[in-house]
C-alpha cells in the first residue's frame, strides 16, 4: 500500500512540471499563430515514432544520460558539483586529441584509448574542486562554475590557436578513422555510446543498491553529522563523489566527439549546455538512474522535435528552450508531499478499494 | 460539562489499529493527563481531536455537539489549540509577529507593528509567561518557544490547550517553568490536556490520568489515588521495576579498560569546555558522571566518540592509544557508541531501520562482503534485532522519522549492543524515553556491565547515574570535583558537587 501511494505520488509529481511546461509553451505557440495540439502531436510523431526520429532522440538523450548521471551522484551525497560541463569538455578536447594524433592502432583498441583518456582528463578535472572542497572547505559551487568557464574559454584557445584545423570556424581537425565510433545507421549518429551510458546506468544502481559507496553516499545526503558518527571519511568521500562524476562527464565528452563530431568544436555543448541538461535531468529524475534515462529521453525528443519544428511547422526553436525553462521553474515546486491531506486520502482510498480496510485488530499486533 | 467526549472512536491505519473504541470524557476545566507508552496511539488520539486524522469510526463531541473537524482550522475554530512536539515558529521574526503569523493586524493594509506588539504584551501579562513581545525567537531559549506556541493558541482564544509530549525537549528547570504556568492558565479556566509518559510530572501536574495501551484505554484514575507503580503498571500491563537491580558487582580493580588522561577540549565559543580531566574505567565497572547540562559532559562525550578533536591528553582502550580517533576506528578497537545527540548522531531519520541498524558497523561480515551488501543477512539481522529489543515498527522496514523517541533509541542500543564491544559510551541512554523502554534500556546496561564489561555513563538525570553506577565522578565547569561510592552516596551530597557549592580534588 505504502508502495503503490508513493508510486502514485511520485508519478504525479514528475508529471505536473512536463504538464505545466508544455502548457506554457503551448501559449507561445499560440502566440505565433499555430495550434499548439497539432504541433506536440507533431513533435511527439517526429522524435518517437519514427526510426530516424527516435535514433536521433536517443542520440540528443545518449550525453545528457551521463552528465545526468554525474549529477544525480552529486546531489544525492548532497555536493553541488555543478562542474559537469566543465570537466565533459576536458574529456571532449583529449578525447579528440588523442583521437588525432594516435594512428596506426586497432579500432577498439583507438576508440578504448580515447574513452578513457576522456575519462581520466575528466576526473584529473574533477580533483581541482574536490580537493579543494575537501582539504580546504572551499564552496565547490562556486569552484566548480568558475572551472566551467575555464575549460571553454581554455579548450576555445586550444581550437583557434595550436590545434586549430583550418576550416574556418574553432575546431581541431577530424580525428583518425580508427578512433570513430561506427554508427548502424548511416544517416544517424546513433552509436555504441548509447549503450555505454546504458551499462553506466546500470553500474550506477549496483553502486547505490549494494555497495558501501552507495550506502554511504546516501547516509552523507541525508545527515552529514550521521554520517560523521557513523564514521564515514566524508572528506574522502567527497573526492571519491567527484572523481566518479567527473568520469561520467569526461566520457560523455569523449563519445560527443568520437560519435557525433568527428573533431572536438569549440562549444560544441552548444547552450545551455548538456551538463546543465544534465542538471535538470536529474533534478526531474530525483536522482535515480533509471529515471534520468527516461528525463534524458524526454529531453533528447525535445532537442531533435525542435530542430524538426522549425522546418517543418514554422515554430521558432525557441520554443523548445521556453518549455525547457518553464521546466526548471515548475520543477522546483513539489506537488504533493508525503504526508499531506491529499496523500492521506489517496492512502485510505487505495486502503478502501484493495478491501484491506476495516479488518479486527489483530492480537499482539502491536507487541 | 464535558468539553470533549469521544464515543467509541477507533483509528484504522491499513490493517494496523492505532486507537480500537475509545472512550473519552474530559471536563470542562481540568488538566488531563493521556499516558502510555510510545507507539500506544496518544497522538493518534489527540491528532483526531485536533481535526489532523479523521477517526475511521466513531464520534466526537464538543460541548455536547457531534462535531466533524477535517482540518486543525476547524478545531482551533471550536476552541481547540494544539502545541506540538516539534515547534512551528519562524526563528528570524519576533515573538510577537510569530504569534500574529496568519493573524496580522492590519491599518490601510500596512502590519500596524505598534497595534500587535501591545496586544502581545497584554496576553503575557495576563498569562504572566517570562517573554518578551520584541526578542527574536531565534535568540530564545526551548522553553521561550514553547511559551510562544502555547500563546499563539491562547491568542486565538482556545479553551482547551492539547499539549504533545511538552516536556521532552526541556530541562528540569524549564519543566518547573511550565508546570507553574499551565497552573496559571488552568487557574483563569483553561481546559488542558497533556500527553506524555513522564510519570513524576503527571503526578505534579494532573488532575485525572487516562491511561491508553496498545491503542485501547485501560483506565482513567484521580491522580491522588493512585501511585507511580499503579501508574507504570497500568502503561505496561505488568509490574515495573522503578528501582534498577543491579546485582553484585564484579569490578576488577587491576584490569582497567578504558583510561583517559589529562584531557583538555576546546569548546565551540572557544573556551576550555573540559579542563585537564582524568578517569579510569575498569572491568565490570560502571562510571556515572554526574552534573548539571553544560558544563562540558558534551565536549566530552564528543571527544570520547571521535565527533571533536581535544587539545592536549590522551584516551587509551584496553590499553590502545585512541586520542582523536575516528568512530570507526573506535569501534573497530571494541568500543560501543550510545551518541549524545540520539537524531543527529545516532540515527538518521530519513534512512530505513534496517540501514540504521548496520550503521557504523556497515563493512563487516555478514552483512558486506567487498564489494556488496547481503540484502538477506542484513533483512535476517533486522528481524533478529526488531524482535530481541522489541522495536515497535508501523510497517515492515520503515524510516526511523516514523518512530517514536523510545523506539528509535532502542535501534541505537540494538545496533551497539550487537557489536559486541567490550566498553560503552553511554550518553544520555533514556532522555525522552517511556518507563517501560527505560527499564529495558537499563537492564541490557546492567547485563552488560554482568557480562564482565565496563561502562563510562554521562547523563544529566540523576536517578539514573545513581541507580546504575558503580562509582559517581561530577563535572562542574569542565572539571572533576568530586568522586564517590554510589552506594555511600545522597542525591543532596551529589547535588552540592553538581552546584560547585563544594569540591575535592580527584584521586585519579
Amino acid at each position: 500500500m505504502q508502495r503503490l501511494k508513493r508510486l502514485i505520488i511520485g508519478v504525479v509529481n514528475i508529471l505536473m512540471p512536463i504538464v505545466f511546461a508544455l502548457a506554457v509553451g503551448a501559449i507561445f505557440i499560440l502566440i505565433s499563430g499555430k495550434n499548439p495540439v497539432s504541433v506536440y502531436v507533431f513533435l511527439i510523431k517526429q522524435a518517437l515514432f519514427s526510426e530516424i526520429g527516435l535514433l536521433n532522440t536517443l542520440v540528443s538523450a545518449t550525453p545528457i544520460i551521463m552528465t545526468g548521471l554525474g549529477i544525480a551522484i552529486s546531489f544525492k551525497s548532497g555536493l553541488y558539483n555543478m562542474g559537469i560541463e566543465g570537466q565533459m569538455y576536458a574529456g571532449a578536447f583529449f578525447a579528440a586529441y588523442l583521437g588525432f594524433t594516435l594512428s596506426g592502432l586497432p579500432s577498439v583498441i583507438h576508440i578504448s584509448i580515447c574513452i578513457l583518456g576522456g575519462m581520466l582528463m575528466g576526473m584529473l578535472y574533477s580533483l581541482v574542486p574536490a580537493v579543494l572542497k575537501a582539504k580546504f572547505h572551499v564552496d565547490e559551487m562556486v569552484s566548480t562554475m568558475m572551472l566551467n568557464y575555464v575549460a571553454i574559454i581554455f579548450t576555445k584557445y586550444l581550437t583557434n590557436g595550436p590545434f586549430y584545423g583550418f576550416t574556418g570556424f574553432p575546431a581541431t581537425v577530424f580525428i583518425n578513422d580508427a578512433a570513430k565510433l561506427p554508427r548502424f545507421n548511416p544517416k544517424v549518429p546513433f552509436t555504441p555510446a548509447f549503450m555505454i551510458a546504458i551499462v553506466l546506468v546500470l553500474i550506477f544502481m549496483v553502486i547505490y543498491k549494494k555497495t558501501k559507496l552507495g550506502y554511504e553516499i546516501e547516509a552523507m545526503g541525508k545527515q552529514v553529522y550521521f554520517s560523521d558518527s557513523v564514521g564515514i571519511r566524508v572528506e574522502k568521500r567527497i573526492i571519491v563523489i567527484f572523481l566518479i562524476a567527473g568520469a561520467v562527464s569526461g566520457i560523455a565528452g569523449a563519445t560527443e566527439v568520437l560519435g557525433v563530431h568527428y573533431r572536438f568544436i569549440s562549444g560544441f555543448s552548444a547552450n545551455p549546455g548538456l551538463g546543465w541538461d544534465g542538471m535538470l535531468v536529474a533534478l526531474l529524475a530525483s536522482n535515480n538512474p533509471i529515471g534520468v534515462v527516461f528525463a534524458a529521453i524526454l529531453f533528447g525528443a525535445l532537442k531533435y522535435g525542435g530542430t524538426t519544428l522549425q522546418t517543418f511547422m514554422g515554430v521558432s526553436n525557441d520554443t523548445i528552450g521556453i518549455i525547457q525553462a518553464a521546466l526548471i521553474l515548475f520543477l522546483s515546486v513539489r506537488y504533493i508531499k508525503t504526508d499531506s491531506v491529499f496523500a492521506l486520502r489517496l492512502e485510505s482510498l487505495l486502503t478502501r478499494l484493495s478491501g484491506k480496510g476495516g479488518a479486527p485488530k489483530e492480537e499482539g499486533a502491536n507487541e | 460539562m464535558n468539553i470533549i467526549e469521544t464515543h467509541k472512536i477507533t483509528k484504522m491505519f491499513g490493517k494496523f489499529c492505532a486507537n480500537s473504541e475509545i472512550d473519552l470524557a474530559i471536563r470542562q476545566g481540568e488538566i488531563r493527563a493521556i499516558i502510555g507508552e510510545n507507539g500506544a496511539g496518544k497522538t493518534t488520539l489527540m491528532n483526531m481531536l485536533y481535526g489532523i486524522l479523521q477517526p475511521s469510526s466513531g464520534e466526537i463531541l464538543i460541548r455536547g455537539k457531534p462535531v466533524n473537524m477535517s482540518s486543525p482550522k476547524d478545531a482551533i475554530a471550536l476552541g481547540l489549540g494544539m502545541v506540538h512536539q516539534h515547534f512551528k515558529l519562524v526563528p528570524s521574526l519576533t515573538v510577537f509577529e510569530n504569534i500574529l503569523i496568519g493573524a496580522e493586524k492590519t491599518r490601510f493594509g500596512i502590519i500596524d507593528k505598534n497595534e500587535e506588539r501591545k496586544q502581545v504584551q497584554q496576553l503575557i501579562e495576563k498569562y504572566s509567561m517570562r517573554l518578551d513581545a520584541d526578542d527574536k525567537v531565534a535568540s530564545l531559549s526551548i522553553g521561550a518557544m514553547q511559551r510562544v506556541e502555547i500563546l499563539k493558541m491562547l491568542y486565538r482564544d482556545v479553551e482547551v490547550l492539547i499539549l504533545d509530549e511538552p516536556t521532552s525537549v526541556l530541562t528540569p528547570q524549564e519543566v518547573d517553568e511550565l508546570i507553574e504556568s499551565l497552573r496559571e492558565l488552568n487557574r483563569q479556566g483553561k481546559t488542558i490536556i497533556i500527553i506524555t509518559h513522564k510519570l513524576q510530572e503527571v503526578k505534579k501536574l494532573a488532575h485525572t490520568i487516562t491511561v491508553i495501551r496498545h491503542g485501547e484505554v485501560t483506565g482513567t484514575v484521580e491522580s491522588k489515588d493512585c501511585s507511580m507503580e499503579d501508574l507504570a503498571f497500568m502503561m505496561v500491563g505488568r509490574p515495573v521495576l522503578m528501582n534498577v537491580d543491579k546485582g553484585v558487582s564484579k569490578i576488577d580493580k587491576q584490569n582497567i579498560v578504558y583510561e583517559v588522561k589529562n584531557l583538555s577540549v576546546m569548546g565551540q565559543r572557544g573556551n576550555e569546555a573540559v579542563h585537564d580531566l582524568s578517569l579510569r574505567v575498569h572491568k565490570g565497572e560502571i562510571l556515572g558522571i554526574a552534573g548539571v547540562e553544560g558544563n562540558g559532559q558534551m565536549e566530552l562525550a564528543k571527544t570520547l566518540y571521535g565527533m571533536m578533536t581535544c587539545a592536549s591528553g590522551s584516551v587509551l582502550l584496553k590499553g590502545e592509544d585512541v586520542t582523536n580517533a575516528w568512530p570507526d576506528q573506535i569501534r573497530k578497537k571494541g568500543a560501543g557508541i550510545i551518541p549524545e545527540d540520539r537524531y543527529d548522531e545516532g540515527l538518521c531519520l530519513d534512512m530505513k531501520v534496517s540501514q540504521n541498524l548496520i550503521a557504523g558497523y556497515h563493512d563487516r561480515a555478514p552483512i558486506y562482503k567487498r564489494p556488496f551488501y547481503n540484502s538477506k543477512k542484513i533483512k535476517e539481522l533486522t528481524r533478529y534485532l526488531v524482535e530481541k529489543f522489541d522495536i515497535r515498527l508501523s510497517a515492515e522496514d520503515p524510516n526511523v522519522s516514523s518512530l517514536s523517541g523510545g523506539n528509535a533509541q532502542k535501534i541505537i542500543i540494538a545496533r551497539e549492543f550487537h557489536a559486541d564491544p567490550d566498553f560503552l559510551i553511554c550518553c544520555q541512554p533514556t532522555r525522552g524515553v517511556d518507563v517501560g523502554s527505560i527499564e529495558a534500556i537499563h537492564k541490557h546496561i546492567i547485563d552488560f556491565r554482568a557480562a564482565g564489561k565496563a561502562v563510562l555513563l554521562i547523563s544529566s538525570e540523576l536517578s539514573e547515574i545513581m541507580s546504575l553506577s558503580d562509582r559517581i565522578v561530577v563535572m562542574y565547569k569542565g572539571e572533576l570535583v568530586g568522586e564517590f561510592d554510589a552506594a555511600g552516596v545522597t542525591a543532596e551530597e551529589l547535588g552540592l558537587y553538581m552546584a560547585g557549592v563544594k569540591r575535592v580534588p580527584t584521586a585519579e
